[in-house]
């Protein structure tokens, strides 16, 4: 890995009472603190973050491998 | 001069003013003042230098802590009270993200009707301003997202004592500030339908709530609440907003 490679990823969570999905789980992330939050992503699912987590992990890290239980192309 | 005329400001970006004019301040001292003024009481030098140059050794945080000092303006040095182990902002120095914060508390205390200043265009402004947006440190994230939840709630807070002073367009103006903040919230969308419907504005609801239902099925593929949606029913169904006291238990979910 490039060991200037920062990341930065805050993970806002609350929730909206009566919703059918009541969570909101909102990912603000950068690769370059300087330029500010780049990408701003919500989701409402518990997995669907964790996976969106694990590929900003592996964005910032890449030379961490591919990220575990991910699927190869045959 | 004495330090009573000294402020810094943290919401929208940082300033150490002198009375209205902003004072240079090189950017290891902006930190060192904006650390201060974020956690308002003494803080020990150790861990100042630990928070604010976290990627050095410590006896090179130490040296850029005293230089840091070494540098502050001579019109600011009344600001900073100086230990040989603490530093601390002056109590008398005033930080307007301490007024916001003590702003947003009197709009959220349900024993309290605000007046005057606090339902004016400079605390819609105060409650608009995010803490050092262009600052990524840990202590300003951790302490903006403080900031932000105190403001959106107030906002909100803001928006339903002015609809129920029937002051519906700075209402729907502190609504608007509470949608911009953070457009997925539903109870800031909540808040501005509200003003609209209290100001008999019916039409201009309905389209809040279709722009609102749109943004959440493009973003989430979810609906508004059932309870966003009742608030639209006909004058007298349950969840429709009437003006006065009716309108404070609508809008403070």
């Amino acid at each position: 890995m490039n060991p200037d490679q920062v990341g930065l990823l805050i993970v806002r969570v609350w929730v909206e009472p009566g919703s059918p999905r009541p969570a909101r789980l909102q990912l603000r992330a950068t690769t370059d603190p300087a330029a500010g939050f780049t990408r701003t992503h919500t989701l409402t699912d518990i997995e669907e973050a964790i996976e969106a987590i694990r590929a900003f992990l592996h964005s910032v890290l890449p030379g961490d491998g591919p990220a575990p239980g991910a699927v190869s192309p045959p | 001069m004495t330090s009573h005329i000294l402020s810094v400001r943290l919401l929208g970006r940082f300033g150490l003013l002198n009375g209205p004019a902003a004072l240079a301040v090189p950017p290891g001292t902006e930190r060192l003042l904006a650390l201060l003024a974020v956690r308002g009481g003494a803080v020990g030098r150790s861990r100042i230098a630990g928070v604010l140059w976290p990627e050095v050794t410590e006896p090179r945080a130490r040296a850029c802590l005293r230089s840091a000092l070494l540098r502050l303006p001579p019109a600011a040095r009344p600001a900073v009270q100086v230990t040989p182990t603490e530093l601390a902002l002056v109590r008398a120095v005033p930080v307007d993200l301490h007024a916001g914060q003590a702003l947003a508390r009197r709009l959220l205390d349900p024993a309290t009707r605000p007046v005057g200043p606090d339902l004016g265009s400079a605390a819609l402004a105060v409650l608009a301003a995010e803490l050092l947006p262009d600052w990524y440190d840990d202590w300003v994230v951790a302490a903006g997202e403080s900031w932000r939840q105190l403001r959106l709630h107030a906002l909100e807070a803001l928006a339903c004592h002015l609809a129920a002073a029937r002051r519906y367009g700075e209402a729907a103006a502190a609504a608007v500030a509470a949608v911009a903040a953070e457009p997925l919230r539903e109870s800031a969308h909540h808040a501005l339908i509200s003003v609209h419907l209290a100001e008999g504005n019916r039409s201009e609801a309905i389209r809040q709530y279709g722009r609102y239902a749109r943004l959440l099925r493009a973003e989430l593929g979810v609906e508004p609440t059932a309870a966003l949606h009742r608030l639209l029913g006909p004058p007298g169904t349950p969840g429709a907003v009437t003006l006065g006291d009716t309108t404070w238990a609508t809008l403070r979910r």
